[in-house]
């Protein structure tokens, strides 16, 4: 767009201030004191509740309760994205090949539960995944097993509704990611004689794996602040950092470890982002381009 | 009404506030009423600047704000016109001290454990009671606290489903997967589990406080596959009625609904059960001021109308004259009746208030994968 292109253009531009940025400009005052000055307290009380200095942050390595929340949050969070990718790299993969009509249809199926609220899904899961729910009461009528299988209230119910929540976030990055690479390139792979696999393989894998990364970094990112989700469906037992934070703030009244673990976690998700820049055009990926 | 006009009469209102809690003098307030041309209100004089537009009180939402807004609201409006507001969005100790510490306090009254009652009153966010206004007999002895009013009892009581478990479950029993197989469910927010799992290990009753954290998340982690958790009230209802779990540790007040609900298919015991006290607070620098905060608190403490919110939601009343009111069912469900009183342990307010963030903390990572 003529902001992006003119603020990163040759050095008549920098020289003096392109006028569009005044339209700009009213926006970012607005940022300035409704993001950057709450966050800015935010990162103070981390350094000054409850007395001044780094001994909330010593607690990231010195809190083995924390620590292991880190742990599992982390660890859950890498599961997710990975299974998120790779069930929407598939159907993304589908849906640059498959006929328009079909794409509107695929298209369809994958935005209205994007569109249904995180609250109302993970409940949805709940019903029909618990011990007496639809699901097992099918498995045990059609004789498969005779004890209820335990698919939610655990660290499998937060992985089935988290990931299902994230594919549509992988999907659609991976989609435009792959909408862009020339099918001549397949064709003139196969045509000097690639069979379909190693076609997929050597050609077209390569060719979307800055799309892979870039959705990748993204859903890592998404799942990070996950609250809901993990709370329904994981029977108490996965406390995740958003969630903790939440005790932190609201229940134990520990306004400086919380907000310790905010900066942290912005932090990261900053740092995360850093490494995407090097593999994508951040600015073609969130669509500025 | 024309929307100018009530915009004028809520500036006139916000006046008559601010005047009302000596912001500003008189002579500053009459320059405000005639600036907005509002000499009615002006002439109304001092009976309508000290009226508040309505009073709100915090809880949990749910049944909660439904009873709460109709029984004791309904009767606090007929008693001095003010209606009242349930804000059921929860007044989260954290929230209490965010609005006090930035002036920006909504809430008129909270509900409120009386433990969190005496942090935040030790912390200096909160009006301090009135006991010219809130009647101080008809509190139980001896639940009396300078910043927050005994209003109710809450039990996290062991609820069983009777067609898995044979007779009347002990503690013991709740942690003995081998004797009674299925799962169980306890507050994944703490309270209730560590004493529990104490009174199960053999611990008695007056010596479960100070808790033995240690031995307490032995006893716990020792069912850790057999234990999903509840976190909200609701939940716990639902993983009964969807028969998930044989026995749980949960509120009384869900517990009866739960009986009912099944026809009796799941009932509860009083015996050992852990009986918390609990109450309203007035969150410091509330709009309506403190007067009618108390006035408010006052109205709460009628023993007809506490009865009346418990058959609206299963609080048990607090006030002790309640009791000899009640019909003998109405007995049967209420937490503070002497023959369901003294076979509970009654949580340590003192101790909780104390110890409240670091245990929560050390069991949450602990149960936590």
């Amino acid at each position: 767009m003529a902001v992006a292109d003119a603020s990163i253009g040759g050095d008549r531009s920098r020289l003096r201030v392109n006028p569009y940025f005044v339209l700009v400009a009213p926006l970012l005052v607005l940022l300035l004191f409704l993001y950057v000055w709450p966050m800015a307290q935010v990162f103070w009380i981390s350094i000054s509740d409850p007395e001044f200095g780094l001994q909330n942050y010593e607690k990231l390595i010195s809190n083995r309760g924390i620590l292991k929340m880190l742990h599992t949050t982390f660890e859950v969070c890498a599961i997710t994205t990975a299974l998120a990718m790779f069930f929407g790299y598939i159907v993304a993969y589908a849906m640059v090949h498959v006929s328009d009509r079909h794409r509107t249809w695929m298209l369809l199926f994958i935005l209205v539960p994007f569109w249904v609220s995180v609250l109302a899904r993970a409940f949805s899961w709940l019903m029909l995944l618990h011990d007496n729910g639809m699901v097992n009461d099918l498995l045990r009528a059609w004789g498969i097993t005779d004890e209820p299988v335990q698919l939610v209230r655990n660290q499998l119910g937060v992985y089935i509704g988290m990931v299902h929540y994230m594919i549509p976030y992988a999907i659609l990055p991976l989609y435009a990611g792959m909408r862009a690479i020339d099918p001549r390139c397949i064709a003139a792979a196969r045509g000097l004689g690639a069979g379909p696999f190693e076609a997929f393989w050597r050609v077209f894998l390569p060719l979307s794996l800055p799309g892979l990364i870039g959705a990748g970094v993204l859903v890592f990112i998404l799942t990070l602040g996950f609250f809901v989700t993990p709370a329904i469906l994981g029977g108490g037992k996965t406390i995740m950092v958003a969630e903790y934070i939440s005790v932190q703030i609201l229940q134990t009244i520990r306004w400086g470890i919380g907000s310790m673990l905010a900066v942290t976690l912005l932090f990261i998700v900053l740092a995360l982002l850093a490494v995407m820049s090097r593999a994508v055009d951040l600015r073609s990926m969130f669509g500025a381009k | 009404m024309n929307p100018h006009k009530m915009f004028l009469e809520d500036c006139a209102q916000i006046a008559a506030e601010k005047f009302n809690k000596g912001r500003i003098d008189r002579r500053q307030f009459v320059k405000a009423c005639a600036a907005i041309g509002m000499i009615p209100a002006l002439k109304a004089g001092k009976a309508y600047a000290a009226t508040p537009a309505q009073l709100v009180h915090a809880n949990w939402g749910g049944d909660g704000a439904v009873c709460t807004g109709d029984i004791y609201g309904g009767a606090f409006q007929s008693e001095t016109g003010v209606p009242v507001t349930v804000d059921g969005s929860g007044p989260f100790e954290g929230t209490i001290k965010q609005m006090v510490e930035t002036n920006s306090t909504i809430w008129d009254c909270c509900d409120s454990d009386i433990f969190t009652g005496l942090r935040l009153g030790r912390a200096n966010l909160l009006e301090p009671i009135d006991y010219s206004i809130v009647n101080r007999d008809a509190i139980l002895a001896p639940f009396t606290y300078d910043y927050v009013v005994l209003g109710y009892w809450y039990s996290y009581a062991l609820t069983y489903d009777t067609t898995k478990v044979d007779g009347v479950p002990t503690w013991a029993d709740f942690f003995d997967v081998e004797k009674i197989p299925g799962k169980r469910t306890m507050w994944k927010w703490m309270n209730g589990a560590p004493e529990a799992a104490l009174l199960a290990d053999g611990v008695p009753m007056d010596e479960i406080y100070p808790l033995d954290m240690d031995r307490a998340l032995e006893k716990i982690l020792s069912i850790e596959d057999h234990v999903i958790y509840w976190g909200s009230g609701a939940e716990s209802q639902t993983m009964f009625l969807d028969e998930e779990v044989v026995m749980g540790n949960i509120w009384q007040t869900r517990a009866t609904v739960i009986e009912r609900d099944t026809g009796g298919r799941v009932t509860w015991s009083w015996d050992q059960a852990i009986a918390y006290p609990a109450g309203w607070v007035i969150p410091g620098g509330n709009p309506a001021g403190a007067d009618y905060a108390n006035r408010w608190i006052a109205t709460m403490q009628d023993p007809a109308l506490q009865i009346a919110v418990m058959d609206c939601y299963g609080q048990g009343p607090s006030n002790p004259a309640a009791t000899d009111m009640m019909t003998p069912e109405q007995r049967r469900l209420h937490p503070a009746a002497p023959e369901n009183y003294e076979v509970q342990l009654i949580a340590d307010s003192e101790y909780w208030a104390a110890n409240y963030d670091d245990i929560l903390n050390e069991f949450l990572d602990n149960i936590s994968a």
